[in-house]
């Protein structure tokens, strides 16, 4: 393997080119190539076959108004807002949510949605418009009804603008006007896409090699990158463009909610699944060819989905702390220290013996948060 | 077993029943076996299903009945979390869907082959980037 690393190289075409340039790319080859997988970045937008409204402006308006809208709930008291804040990345500050009660996970950042198979820390769902259902309906949230939901839309402000899209609702069965709000709702939702970062101008300048752009990418970002790459072995789950292979590890954060109540992850969110009208494989999927239904079909129960939960994307993630499926790491920081130190009894004994502590000192913890943080700078 | 211990002895393959792609690659027998075995694949994006091509070349290669398929990565105690759909097609060839890596790094193929007798076992390294 060609060990060079291409910073030489650049160093010498800064000075001749631009006299001011002192920073350097630091990545060797091998990690350049492997920077490159995680984009381009933002995607191109393609509609969600499952769902006819995908796409439509008068959806995507439709599904926006509803979505800060409390006519959802019950009680008119809650809106998908309260507990996905925009103005906090469509996340919420507090660790676990508040709905009627106090539910058991961190309420996830709706962003870059269509990078994902599998929808909720567990996949209790195989798309977007049914994990968008589930609050609506979940006596813990918003303890909606189909029937109560299509009352409320009907004398609500939305009347019209659901009929423009989806016909009258009088003449429709509540269980459909459910699942066409959902699916509105999905619309939206799929518009919330994170912007290039100061990641991606590195990374697009490396894949033009245009190494001068590239030094200007922070050497701290560049060194934790290197960790991110290499040593912490974090790009084995955070993997692609998204930053997640979408799938479902243990990362060693405890999944006790009591001492007597336990989060078992992917192994309750396939039981949800399998049991699930709602799927792509399911009755109210639009898609004639069922594209993606392969997934609820052939996905396989495992002994290790216990206490297991998805890999999040780490697009736009700065905004959104505190992080994990129960919120307990309160920021970038606390996550990198997490790993650093990670309690080896906490993994799963049968694990995949990818995570262990990863011994970084003080600088290289800083170093691997720059980076995390320049997936985020999209946004002031 | 019995027609396989007799065909092992031979070493040339019917060329007719096997015509394996130019850039397939020949699976590693658990054992001596009369069966050769290739293997077409293109793992794309990480985390996205693709398909995999199987010829079996041999005489015995129309016995083979029913196939299947699995991966694991050694180095992470850990298989595929989806269940491969087996077609068989005809000439000892099979095509397998739903193959999903979704880890970067060393894939082991694992491919079991029944026909008339024990079955034969193959595999298959394959590095997923
Ligand atoms: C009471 C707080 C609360 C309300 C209200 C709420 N959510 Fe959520 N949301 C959460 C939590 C907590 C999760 C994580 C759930 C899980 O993993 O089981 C989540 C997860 C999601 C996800 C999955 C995102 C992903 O990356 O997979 C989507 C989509 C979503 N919510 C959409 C909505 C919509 C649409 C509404 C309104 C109809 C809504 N939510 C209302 C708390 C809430
Ligand atoms: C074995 C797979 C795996 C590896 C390796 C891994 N992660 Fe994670 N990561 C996960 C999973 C799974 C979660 C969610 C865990 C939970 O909530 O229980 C997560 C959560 C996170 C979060 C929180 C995101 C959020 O929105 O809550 C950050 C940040 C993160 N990881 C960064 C890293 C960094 C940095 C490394 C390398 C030091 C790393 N990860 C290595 C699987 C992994």
């Amino acid at each position: 393997m060609i060990r060079r690393t291409l910073g030489r190289l650049c160093l010498l075409v800064g000075l001749m080119l631009v006299s001011a340039a002192q920073a350097e790319v630091l990545l060797s080859e091998d990690e350049i190539a492997r920077a490159l997988s995680h984009g381009p970045w933002p995607p191109a937008f393609e509609p969600d076959p499952s769902n006819r409204v995908s796409g439509l402006p008068a959806a995507i308006a439709l599904g926006e108004g509803l979505f800060s809208d409390p006519v959802l709930s019950r009680d008119g008291t809650m809106a998908c807002a309260s507990c996905h804040d925009p103005a906090h990345g469509f996340a919420e500050p507090r660790a676990r949510a508040n709905g009627k009660v106090l539910l058991d996970r961190n309420a996830l950042a709706l962003v870059n949605l269509p990078a994902h198979r599998w929808f909720g820390w567990s996949g209790d769902t195989d798309n977007l418009w049914a994990q968008s259902l589930t609050p609506i309906v979940n006596a813990d949230e918003m303890d909606q009804d189909a029937a109560g939901l299509k009352q409320a839309l009907v004398t609500s402000r939305w009347a019209d603008d659901y009929a423009a899209v989806f016909g009258p609702p009088a003449g429709q069965d509540a269980d459909d006007v459910l699942v066409n709000i959902a699916k509105a709702l999905a619309a939206f939702q799929e518009t919330l896409v994170t912007g290039p970062t100061s990641f991606d101008r590195f990374r697009d300048a490396l894949e033009a090699g245009d190494l001068a752009t590239a030094a200007l990418y922070p050497e701290a970002a560049q060194r934790g990158l290197k960790i991110f790459l290499g040593r912490g072995n974090c790009a084995l789950c955070h993997t692609g463009p998204a930053f997640t292979n979408g799938e479902f590890h243990d990362a060693g954060v405890p999944y006790f909610i009591t001492e007597t109540r336990v989060d078992t992850g992917r192994h309750g969110g396939l039981e949800a699944l399998k049991a699930s009208p709602y799927t792509l494989a399911g009755p109210y999927s639009d898609d004639p060819e069922q594209q993606g239904a392969w997934a609820v079909r052939q996905v396989r129960p495992l002994h290790s989905d216990f206490g297991t939960f998805r890999v999040p994307g780490l697009r736009g993630a700065a905004r959104t702390a505190p992080y994990m499926h129960d919120g307990s790491l309160a920021d970038l920081r606390a996550v990198v220290r997490h790993y650093n130190t990670i309690d080896m009894e906490r993994l799963h004994a049968d694990g995949e013996a990818i995570l262990a502590p990863l011994g970084l000192s003080a600088t290289e913890a800083d170093d691997l948060v720059q980076f995390l943080r320049s997936l985020s700078d999209d946004q002031p | 077993m019995r027609v396989l211990a007799f065909l092992a002895g031979l070493s040339a393959a019917p060329a007719l029943a096997c015509a394996p792609d130019p850039d397939a690659l020949a699976l590693t027998p658990e054992a001596t076996a009369s069966l050769v075995a290739y293997a077409t694949l293109a793992p794309g994006r990480l985390s996205q299903p693709f398909e995999m091509q199987l010829v079996f070349c041999g005489e015995d290669a129309p016995a083979i009945q029913r196939v299947e398929v699995s991966a694991i990565m050694p180095a992470h105690q850990h298989g595929m979390n989806y269940e491969p759909v087996v077609t068989a097609l005809d000439d000892g060839r099979f095509s397998v869907s739903g193959m999903v890596f979704h880890m970067p790094g060393s894939w082991q193929v694992q491919v079991a082959a029944f026909g008339d007798g024990e079955p034969v076992f193959y595999t298959l390294e394959v590095e997923a980037r």
